[in-house]
């Protein structure tokens, strides 16, 4: 029994060392690495009334530590509400940052939320700030825009000029060819290989092993039957069906490959 | 979880069909109901051919396509099982 425990003993360290470490990593996480204030909106105040497609301009002060998209969205009784709004550049250090949205509808805001790069990408939200925004097909026309607007315009497509140009010098391009040559290949390897794998081994195997290997050669069947049907009907209601069936068809081969291993396990044991 | 769970209930299930089916086709009789009180209705394969050829076709693809919904549900490619 002692022995047995000091045999874990080095594992047990190990995983309660872990979840220190992970726990300490995410306290790390929970400090905000972006701050955000909004200094001012066009057209200004908390209570206004905007048009149909009307920009309504945030004027955002950031104090970003890595760099980070800055995003503003409207928000009415805590739902978000549907918005076009600007695309954001990578923000970092201190400065000020744009944030636009407009309606195509009739609708009320009454929270605008500052977003920043969450876990996943967009999402996490920084500031959430108070307005009362009616957006009404007859609203009064809007009377021009301030000057910050077109500075923080002008210097958003600064920036993404910027951007362009580093992502240019940056990159490889024979390297970049020679990388996605080799990857459209090993995906066609993973295209033949997943339609011919479970035909293959429906074709050799014999009794319980063939039905087996049935069932993911009616799973490309069934795939590859959906697309053509659907696509027969409407040629845009399968527009990535590659990828839908590179996943099915790795599913497929990950199914044929655990069965071949079992299949072989099972014939060395019976002799 | 819910797609989990969906998939794993169609997989096990239809799994369990395909089993039986592969079952009948070897023993050359399949179960198919009851005929009569507490008489289980047999079909075999020198009695009645028709019959036990239907039920054991009818097994086969009742099962499949439960793997195979079981599966697409794994893959995203079909709707989960409206559990409660």
């Amino acid at each position: 029994m002692r022995t047995q425990f000091l045999r874990i003993a080095p594992a047990i360290l190990f995983l309660l060392l872990s979840f220190v470490l992970s726990a300490g990593s995410n306290g790390a996480q929970a400090t905000p690495s972006v701050k955000v204030k909004i200094l001012e909106t066009a057209p200004p105040g908390k209570s206004v009334s905007i048009g149909l497609n009307q920009n309504f301009y945030v004027r955002i002060q950031y104090e970003a530590v890595v760099p980070t998209d800055i995003w503003a969205r409207p928000y009415f009784q805590g739902r978000e509400v549907n918005a076009a709004s600007n695309a954001s550049t990578q923000h970092s250090g201190r400065g000020e940052a744009l944030g636009w949205f407009a309606f195509s509808q009739p609708t009320k805001v009454d929270e605008i939320r500052i977003k920043v790069d969450g876990d996943n990408g967009y999402g996490k939200v920084a500031l959430s700030y108070p307005v009362d925004i009616t957006v009404s097909a007859n609203a009064a026309p809007s009377v021009g825009k301030p000057a910050w607007v077109d500075d923080l315009i002008q210097q958003d497509a600064e920036l993404q000029k910027k951007a362009a140009a580093h992502a240019a010098s940056s990159s490889n391009p024979v390297a970049d060819s020679i990388f996605l040559f080799g990857f459209m290949l090993f995906m066609l390897l993973i295209l033949v290989l997943s339609l011919a794998a479970p035909v293959w081994a429906f074709w050799k195997w014999r009794g319980g092993w063939r039905i087996a290997a049935a069932v993911p050669v009616c799973l490309m069947a069934f795939v590859v039957l959906r697309i053509v049907m659907g696509t027969s009907a409407d040629p845009t209601s399968h527009n990535l069906w590659p990828f839908e069936i590179l996943i099915n068809g790795a599913f497929a081969l990950v199914i044929i490959c655990v069965l071949w291993l079992v299949r072989k396990l099972s014939l060395r044991n019976t002799g | 979880m819910g797609n989990l769970l969906s998939a794993l209930f169609l997989v096990v299930i239809g799994s369990g069909v395909l089993a039986y089916a592969w079952h009948g086709y070897k023993a050359g009789e399949i179960n198919a109901g009851s005929s009569g009180f507490l008489r289980a209705y047999r079909p075999s394969r020198e009695e009645n051919p028709f019959a036990y050829r239907f039920y054991l076709g009818l097994y086969f693809v009742a099962g499949m396509a439960m793997v195979v919904w079981g599966l697409l549900i794994l893959t995203g490619g079909a709707p989960p099982l409206k559990l409660r």
